[in-house]
C-alpha cells in the first residue's frame, strides 16, 4: 500500500495543506523542530484509524478551521482508494470513495488493513527516538514481549490474559490445596461419602432384624400356647373349688333318687290342675247366684205398676187435644177485638184535628175516586198561571203609553231647530262662486313661465340664423342643418304656448269675494241641515210601531179575563160536591186528599176485623160441643194423660233388664260345664274317686318329681362346667377333697406367672425390634445422602468442567507462545544480526538466544552478554532488532513505514547505514523518513 | 379380555441432573417425584381396575437401593394387593438382583422373575389361565446375551405377554456393548401377544401388531429427559390390542429456545420470557433455556450476570415452572483470528493440535477427584476455553 498524496483540511499547525508522493522508495520529509513532522504523521494514522476525542483536541487548528482531511491510496484494492475523515461528520468516521465512483465505510476499510489496530501500526510500521530510549531496560524478556505485541493484536493482552488464566486456575483448584472450589468440593464429596456410607450400614441391618422378628414371633406363638394349656387346668380345677358344694349335692340327690319307687300313676299336674279348676268354678256359681237374685226383684216392680188400657188412653189424648184448640181460639179472638177499637179511634182522633167538619160516619159514607187528586191539583195550576198573566199584560201596556209620550216630545224639540227650505238654496249658490277664482291664480302662474321660455327661443333663433349665414360660407350642409335646428325649436315653443293658453284661461265672469272661514261656515250649516231632516223622519217611523203594539196588548187582556171567570165557576161546583172544601184555600185541596184517603182506608180494615171475629165464635162453639161429649174431667185432664205415658215407660225399661238378666245366667251356667268336665276327668286319670283320695296321692307323686328335678338341675349346672366324662365320677363320689385342690391350684398360678412373664418379655423385645424396623422404613437419610452426593457431584463435574476451559486455554496460550517464538525468533534473530552486522561496521556477526537469553558474537567469534555492550552499541543492537521485527512482521500487509529521525547520536558513517537499511526497507514498503537534518534526497522541506 | 398396565424404568429415589441451585422445597418435592410417579401409578392402575402391572427392569436407580426406595415399592405393591392386583416385577441393568440390598419381602400379589433365565407366570381369572406373562431378571450388571430364543411360549389358549429389559442391537457387535440385544423381526416372529419392554427411557411404540412398546421412564430426570412420562395402559382382546398413554410424571423438564436476536432491553426480553413461560400452567416444569444468537454487544449481560439477575426474577414470578439453568450460545462463534496477527494464529494452531485428556489430568487423575468425574465434554470444553481466550485477548470482560 502506498499514500499517493495528502490534503490536510486542518490539522494541528496545518490548514488546507496539500502533498504529493509520486516518488519511489524512501520519502525524506525534512524540517527542524516544531516544523510539523510529528503532525503529519499523526494525521496519516488518523486518517487510517481515527483518534480519540480527547487526543484529537490536541490538533484542532489555531485558526479553528475543519479538522479532518483526505488521501489518496493504492495498492488495495486494484484502483486508487479516496479516504476523507472529518472530526464531526459522519460520526468522525471515514467515508472511502474508489475510482469509479463506489463509496465504502469505515468497517470496510477495517476489513481491508486486515483488523489492524492504531496500537498494531504503532507497533510494527512507526518508530521514533522514544523507541530508543527502550534499550536500556532490554533484555530476553522484553524481547520476548516486544516480539509477542508485534505480533499479536493488542501489545499486553497476553500478558493479562496469562496472568487472568492462572489466577482462576489457582482460584479454582490445586493439587495439594485446601481451600480452591474444587477442593472444597472434594472435600465435601468426601464427608458426604462417609455419611452415606454410615447411613447405609445402619440399613443393612434391616434384614437381619427382620428375621429376629420373626424367630420371636414363633417363639411368642409357642409360649401363648404353653399358657392356655395351664390356664384350662387351673380352670379345670377353680370349677371344682368353686362348685365343690354342688358337686356333692349332686352326689347325694342321686343316691336318694335310686333309693325310691319311680312308678305312679297320677296326671301330671294333678293337684295344680286340681286346684286351678276349683278355683275357676268358685266365681262363676257366686254370680249365678246374684243373677237369680236381681233377675226375680224386677219381677216384682213389673207388677207392682197398674196400667191403663189403650183406648182409655186414646180418649184422654184426643181430650187434650180439643181443650187446647178452644183456649187457642179464645186468645185470637180477644186479640183481634182489641185491634180493632184502636184503629177506630185513631180515625176519630185524626178527623177531629184536621178540623173540617166530617165525622167518621160521613167519612164512612164519601165517595172519593182517583183522578180527584189530580182535578184538585190542576185547578190549583190554572189559576196560578192566568193570575201570573194578566200581571205581566198589564205592566207592558203602562210601558208603550210611556214610549209613546217621549217620542212626541223629542219631535217637538227637533222642529224649532229647522230653517226653510229657500234659504237653504241660496247658501248652496253662493259657495259654487267661490270655486271659479281658483282657477284663475293657475293660469296666471304657467303665463309668466312660459313668457320666459319664448324669450330664451328666440334669442337661440337669432344665434342659429347668424351661425347658420356664417357657416353657408364654409360648409352648405352644416349651415342648412343648424338653421332647421334652430327654426324647428322656436316654431315647437310657440306651438305648445298657444295651445296651453288655450286650455288653462278661466272665463273672466263674476267672481264673488268670500273669505275662507265663511265658506267653511256656509258648508257646516248645509250639513247640520240635512241631518236634521234625516231624524225627524225615523222618530214619525217610532211612534207609528207603538200605535199597533198597543192595541194588540189590549186584545190580550180581554181574553185572559174570560178565562179566570170560568174557572173560579170550577172550583164552586167542587165545593158544592165536598162540602168541607169550602173551609179550605183551593191550593191545599190536593195535600187534604192524601190524608182523608189514608183514613178511610184505615175505616175499611176495620170492617174485615169485625167479619173475622164472627167466624172465630161459631168456631168455638163447635169445639166446645165435641169436649163435652167427651165427658173427662177437664180439670186434670192433661196432668193425667203425662202422668200414664210416664208408667208405660218405666214397665218398657223394666221388662228390657229382664231380659238381659236373664241371658247373663244362661251364659254363666254354660261356662261351669267345661270345668266339672275336667275335674272328673282328673279323678280318673288319677284311678280314684273322692277328692280326698286324689290329694293323697297327689302329694305322693310331687316329692318324687321334685327329687328329679333337683338331680337335673345339678346336672344342668354341672354339665355347663364339665364334661360327660368328667361327671361320672361324681355321681360315683369319686372326687378330691376341698384341701387337695387348693394346692394343686397354687402350684398352677406359679407355672402361669412363669410362662406369663416370658411372653411378655418377648414382646418387648418384638415391639423394639418392630420400632427399630419402623424407624429405618421411615428413614430417608439414605435416599437424601444419596441426592445430595449426586449433586455434589454434578456440581463438582461442573467445576471441573470449567477448571478445564481454563486449563485448556492456559495450555494453548502456553504453547502458541513457544511456537510462535520457536518459529519467528529464528527469522528476525537473523534479519538482526545482519541489520546488527552492518550497524557495527562488521564489529559484531550474530545475535542468538541462549537458556532465554540474547547474546551476541562479535567479528572474533567472542560471545557477548547484551549488559556487556556499551549504550552506543546497545542502540545499534535494538534499532537492528527493531527494523528486523518491523520487515518480518511487515511482510503480511504492506503499510507505509513511519520513521522519525531518532539517530541523532549517531555517527556519520553508522546514520549513513541507517539510511541504506531504511532505503533497503523502502523497497517493499512505502516509508516516510522524517527529519531535521535533511540529506540531499530530501523531497518536502517543511 | 385383560387390562394392565406397562411401566418400565421407574428408577425410584434417583438423583436428578442440573439441579445444583434450587430453591430447597423444590428440591425436596424434585427428589420425591420418582416415588411421587410411583404413587400416580399405583392409582391409576385402581383407578382402571386392571388385572395386573407389568414392571420391566430398573425399577431402583443404583446398584445399592435406598430404604425410602424399597418402602416405597412395598407400599404400592401392598396397596395394589388391596385391590386384587396382580404385580409382575423384572429387574434391569440398574437393579440387577446380585446388587440389591433389602429383602424381596413382597406381598402374595408380586410375582418376581428372579432368574436370568426366562420363566412364566400364570395370570388366572376364576379358574381360567387368562394369560401368561414371561420374563427375566439380570442376575448381574450386564446381559449381553440375545434372550429371544429363551422365549418359548406354551400352547395355553390364552394371551402370552412377554417382557424384556434390553434394546435393538446385535450380541455380535463388539465395539458398543447393548443389553440383552434383540432385533425387531425376531419379536415379531415369536408369537407372542405383547412385548412389554424396557431400558430405553423414549417412550416408544415399535411395532403395533403384535404391539412391541417402550413405555419409556415414568418421570423425567434432567432436561435430556423432557416432556411427559407414564405408562401404557394396555387392554388385549381376542381381534384387537388397544394401548393409552398414562402420564404419570410429578414434574417434568423442557427445553425452551430462545432466539436472542431480536433482543432491546432486559425488562423487554423479561417480559417476553415471561409469557411464553407462563404458558406452562399444568404441574412443575423444569426448564432449560437454551439461548442462542446472542449477538456481540448482549453478550456482556452474561458476563456481568444480568441474565441470571433476570432469571432469578423470573423465577420468583413464575408460577408453574422453574428455570434450572441456562445455556447461551453467541451469535458468532468468536473473532477471526487468522486476521489477528501471526500469535493467534499460533494459537489456532495449538487449539487444533491439543490433548484435552493429557491436559486436564492434573485434575481427572487426582486421587480424591477421579472417583467422582466422569464425563469429559471435550468439545464443549475447546470451545469454551477458545471463546475464553478471545474475549480475553480482546478485552471482552465488559
Amino acid at each position: 500500500m502506498r499514500i499517493d498524496s495528502i490534503h490536510i483540511y486542518g490539522f494541528g499547525k496545518w490548514t488546507d495543506q496539500q502533498f504529493t508522493f509520486d516518488h519511489d522508495g524512501l520519502i525524506e520529509i525534512a524540517g527542524n523542530n516544531e516544523s510539523g513532522k510529528t503532525t503529519l504523521r499523526k494525521f496519516i494514522s488518523y486518517i487510517l484509524f481515527g483518534m480519540k476525542p480527547k487526543e484529537l483536541e490536541r490538533f484542532i487548528p489555531k485558526q479553528g478551521s475543519t479538522v479532518g482531511g483526505r488521501m489518496k491510496l493504492s495498492g488495495i484494492v486494484s484502483s486508487q482508494l479516496t479516504i476523507e475523515r472529518v472530526a464531526g461528520k459522519h460520526k468522525n468516521q471515514a467515508l472511502v470513495w474508489t475510482e469509479d465512483g463506489r463509496e465504502m465505510d469505515e468497517d470496510w476499510l477495517r476489513t481491508e488493513l486486515k483488523g489492524i489496530k492504531e496500537t498494531d501500526f504503532q507497533a510494527i510500521y512507526t518508530f521514533d527516538a522514544h523507541d530508543l530510549r527502550q534499550i536500556q531496560e532490554m533484555d530476553n524478556q522484553s524481547l520476548h514481549e516486544v516480539l509477542l505485541a508485534v505480533g499479536m493484536t493488542g501489545t499486553d493482552r497476553i500478558y493479562h490474559t496469562e496472568k487472568h488464566v492462572e489466577k482462576k486456575l489457582a482460584e479454582w483448584f490445586k493439587p495439594n490445596g485446601k481451600k480452591p472450589a474444587i477442593n472444597q468440593l472434594l472435600q465435601e464429596l468426601k464427608d458426604l461419602q462417609e455419611k452415606l456410607t454410615e447411613a447405609k450400614k445402619l440399613e443393612s441391618s434391616y434384614q437381619q432384624q427382620l428375621v429376629e422378628i420373626e424367630q420371636i414371633e414363633n417363639q411368642l406363638v409357642a409360649l401363648e400356647q404353653e399358657k392356655h394349656q395351664l390356664e384350662n387346668k387351673q380352670q379345670q380345677i377353680e370349677k371344682q373349688r368353686t362348685h365343690y358344694q354342688t358337686i356333692t349335692d349332686y352326689y347325694h340327690t342321686n343316691a336318694r333318687w335310686n333309693r325310691l319307687d319311680h312308678d305312679i300313676s297320677f296326671p301330671a299336674q294333678g293337684i295344680k290342675r286340681w286346684n286351678e279348676w276349683k278355683e275357676a268354678l268358685l266365681p262363676l256359681k257366686s254370680e249365678e247366684r246374684v243373677l237369680a237374685n236381681s233377675k226375680q226383684e224386677i219381677e216384682e216392680q213389673i207388677n207392682r205398676l197398674e196400667l191403663m188400657t189403650d183406648e182409655q188412653l186414646a180418649t184422654l189424648a184426643k181430650g187434650v187435644e180439643l181443650f187446647q184448640q178452644i183456649e187457642a181460639l179464645k186468645s185470637e179472638r180477644k186479640d183481634m177485638h182489641k185491634r180493632m177499637v184502636e184503629i177506630e179511634e185513631e180515625v176519630r182522633s185524626k178527623l177531629a184535628t184536621m178540623q173540617i167538619n166530617l165525622t167518621v160516619e160521613g167519612l164512612q159514607n164519601m165517595e172519593l175516586p182517583f183522578y180527584l187528586e189530580e182535578a184538585w191539583a190542576d185547578l190549583t195550576n190554572q189559576l196560578e198561571k192566568l193570575a201570573v198573566e194578566k200581571q205581566y199584560i198589564e205592566n207592558e201596556q203602562a210601558s208603550i203609553k210611556k214610549r209613546k209620550q217621549e217620542l212626541r216630545e223629542e219631535k217637538e224639540h227637533l222642529l224649532t231647530s229647522q230653517i226653510g227650505q229657500t234659504e237653504l238654496k241660496e247658501y248652496q249658490k253662493e259657495l259654487e262662486q267661490v270655486n271659479k277664482v281658483e282657477q284663475q291664480e293657475k293660469y296666471q302662474k304657467w303665463h309668466s313661465t312660459y313668457r320666459k321660455q319664448l324669450k330664451n327661443s328666440n334669442i337661440l333663433l337669432v344665434i342659429g340664423l347668424v351661425v347658420a349665414v356664417g357657416l353657408f360660407f364654409l360648409t352648405d350642409v352644416w349651415s342648412v342643418v343648424v338653421a332647421i335646428v334652430t327654426i324647428g325649436q322656436n316654431i315647437t315653443v310657440r306651438l305648445y304656448g298657444k295651445v296651453f293658453k288655450q286650455w288653462l284661461q278661466p272665463d273672466k265672469a263674476t267672481v264673488s269675494t268670500l273669505s275662507e272661514a265663511e265658506i267653511q261656515e256656509l258648508e257646516r250649516l248645509i250639513q247640520y241641515q240635512t241631518e236634521l231632516q234625516n231624524a225627524l223622519a225615523e222618530i214619525d217611523k217610532d211612534i207609528q210601531k207603538y200605535q199597533q203594539e198597543q192595541v194588540k196588548q189590549q186584545e190580550r187582556h180581554t181574553f185572559l179575563t174570560e178565562r179566570i171567570d170560568q174557572l173560579e165557576q170550577k172550583i164552586t161546583e167542587q165545593e158544592q160536591a165536598y162540602p168541607f172544601l169550602s173551609m179550605i184555600e183551593v191550593p191545599y185541596w190536593s195535600r187534604l186528599y192524601q190524608q182523608i184517603i189514608v183514613q178511610k182506608q184505615k175505616l175499611s180494615e176495620v170492617q174485615q176485623l169485625k167479619k173475622t171475629i164472627n167466624q172465630v165464635d161459631v168456631q168455638l162453639k163447635d169445639q166446645q160441643i165435641k169436649l163435652d161429649g167427651l165427658n173427662l174431667d177437664v180439670e186434670n185432664l192433661e196432668q193425667a194423660y203425662q202422668h200414664e205415658l210416664d208408667k208405660r215407660n218405666d214397665n218398657k225399661r223394666l221388662q228390657a233388664r229382664k231380659d238381659e238378666i236373664q241371658a247373663q245366667l244362661t251364659t254363666i251356667i254354660e261356662k261351669q260345664k267345661p270345668y266339672q268336665e275336667e275335674i272328673n276327668q282328673l279323678l280318673q286319670q288319677a284311678e280314684v274317686d273322692t277328692e280326698d283320695a286324689f290329694i293323697a296321692k297327689g302329694e305322693k307323686k310331687e316329692e318324687l318329681d321334685l327329687l328329679q328335678e333337683k338331680r337335673q338341675q345339678l346336672t344342668d349346672s354341672l354339665v355347663v362346667l364339665f364334661s360327660e366324662k368328667e361327671l361320672q365320677p361324681f355321681v360315683d363320689g369319686a372326687f378330691a377333697d376341698k384341701e387337695t385342690l387348693e394346692r394343686r391350684l397354687q402350684e398352677l398360678a406359679k407355672e402361669i406367672q412363669y410362662v406369663t412373664n416370658r411372653i411378655k418379655q418377648a414382646q418387648a423385645t418384638l415391639s423394639d425390634r418392630k420400632a427399630s424396623v419402623k424407624v429405618l422404613e421411615n428413614n430417608e437419610d439414605v435416599s437424601i445422602l444419596k441426592h445430595q452426593l449426586a449433586m455434589k457431584q454434578e456440581e463438582l463435574q461442573e467445576s471441573a468442567n470449567k477448571w478445564a476451559v481454563y486449563q485448556v486455554a492456559s495450555a494453548n496460550l502456553a504453547k502458541a507462545k513457544t511456537t510462535y517464538s520457536q518459529k519467528y525468533l529464528p527469522q528476525v534473530m537473523e534479519q538482526a544480526s545482519d541489520y546488527f552486522a552492518k550497524l557495527t561496521l562488521g564489529n559484531y556477526q550474530y545475535i542468538y538466544m541462549e537458556d532465554e537469553k540474547m547474546m551476541v558474537k562479535d567479528s572474533d567469534e567472542f560471545t557477548f552478554d547484551v549488559l556487556e555492550l556499551s549504550q552506543g552499541t546497545k542502540d545499534q543492537l535494538y534499532i537492528a532488532i527493531r527494523f528486523a521485527l518491523s520487515h518480518v512482521m511487515a511482510s503480511r500487509l504492506a503499510l507505509p513505514f513511519l520513521i522519525d529521525d531518532g539517530f541523532v547520536h549517531f555517527d556519520s558513517n553508522r546514520k549513513a547505514i541507517v539510511l541504506e537499511i531504511i532505503e533497503e526497507l523502502s523497497k517493499e514498503h512505502q516509508l516516510f523518513y522524517f527529519t531535521a537534518n535533511p540529506t540531499n534526497n530530501a523531497i518536502i522541506k517543511l | 379380555m385383560i387390562t394392565f398396565i406397562h411401566c418400565a424404568d421407574l428408577h425410584l429415589d434417583s438423583p436428578f441432573k442440573g439441579l445444583k441451585n434450587i430453591p430447597t422445597d423444590l428440591l425436596a418435592a424434585v427428589r420425591k417425584s420418582t416415588f411421587k410417579a410411583l404413587d400416580n401409578l399405583t392409582e391409576q392402575a385402581i383407578k382402571h381396575q386392571v388385572d395386573f402391572v407389568l414392571l420391566v427392569g430398573d425399577v431402583f436407580d443404583q446398584e445399592e437401593q435406598s430404604m425410602q426406595a424399597h418402602m416405597a415399592l412395598l407400599k404400592a405393591f401392598r396397596r395394589l394387593e388391596a385391590h386384587q392386583i396382580n404385580v409382575y416385577i423384572s429387574f434391569g441393568n440398574h437393579d440387577y438382583l446380585a446388587s440389591q440390598t433389602f429383602p424381596r419381602n413382597y406381598p402374595d400379589n408380586v410375582y418376581v422373575f428372579n432368574s436370568e433365565t426366562v420363566s412364566s407366570y400364570p395370570f388366572k381369572k376364576g379358574e381360567q389361565v387368562a394369560a401368561r406373562i414371561y420374563g427375566f431378571s439380570y442376575e448381574n450388571r450386564a446381559v449381553l446375551d440375545n434372550k429371544i430364543k429363551e422365549y418359548q411360549k406354551t400352547d395355553e389358549p390364552c394371551f402370552h405377554i412377554a417382557t424384556l429389559h434390553g434394546s435393538i442391537g446385535n450380541e455380535q457387535a463388539k465395539e458398543h456393548a447393548t443389553y440383552a440385544p434383540f432385533q425387531l423381526s425376531e419379536l415379531k416372529e415369536a408369537g407372542f401377544d405383547y412385548w412389554a419392554l424396557g431400558h430405553i427411557h423414549k417412550r416408544d411404540v415399535l411395532a403395533e401388531h403384535p404391539p412391541i412398546v417402550y413405555p419409556g421412564n415414568i418421570q423425567g430426570r434432567s432436561t435430556k429427559e423432557t416432556g411427559e412420562k407414564g405408562c401404557y395402559l394396555v387392554t388385549l382382546t381376542e381381534n384387537n390390542p388397544s394401548l393409552t398413554f398414562l402420564p404419570l410424571s410429578a414434574m417434568t423438564f423442557e427445553k425452551v429456545e430462545v432466539d436472542a436476536r431480536e433482543w432491546t432491553d432486559i425488562p423487554q426480553v423479561t417480559e417476553q420470557l415471561l409469557k411464553k413461560l407462563n404458558t406452562y400452567t399444568e404441574g412443575t416444569t423444569l426448564i432449560q433455556l437454551v439461548i442462542s444468537q446472542v449477538t456481540e454487544d448482549k453478550e456482556t449481560w452474561f458476563i456481568n450476570g444480568y441474565v441470571t439477575e433476570m432469571v432469578n426474577y423470573l423465577n420468583e414470578e413464575l408460577v408453574a415452572s422453574y428455570i434450572i439453568n441456562y445455556k447461551w450460545t453467541s451469535e458468532q462463534k468468536r473473532s477471526e483470528w487468522k486476521h489477528g496477527g501471526r500469535f493467534l494464529e499460533e494459537l489456532a494452531t495449538a487449539f487444533a493440535e491439543m490433548n484435552v485428556e493429557q491436559e486436564v489430568q492434573a485434575l481427572w487423575k487426582h486421587r480424591e477427584a477421579r472417583a467422582w468425574l466422569h464425563d469429559l465434554e471435550e468439545k464443549e470444553i475447546v470451545q469454551e476455553a477458545e471463546l475464553l481466550v478471545d474475549q480475553l485477548l480482546h478485552q471482552k470482560e465488559g
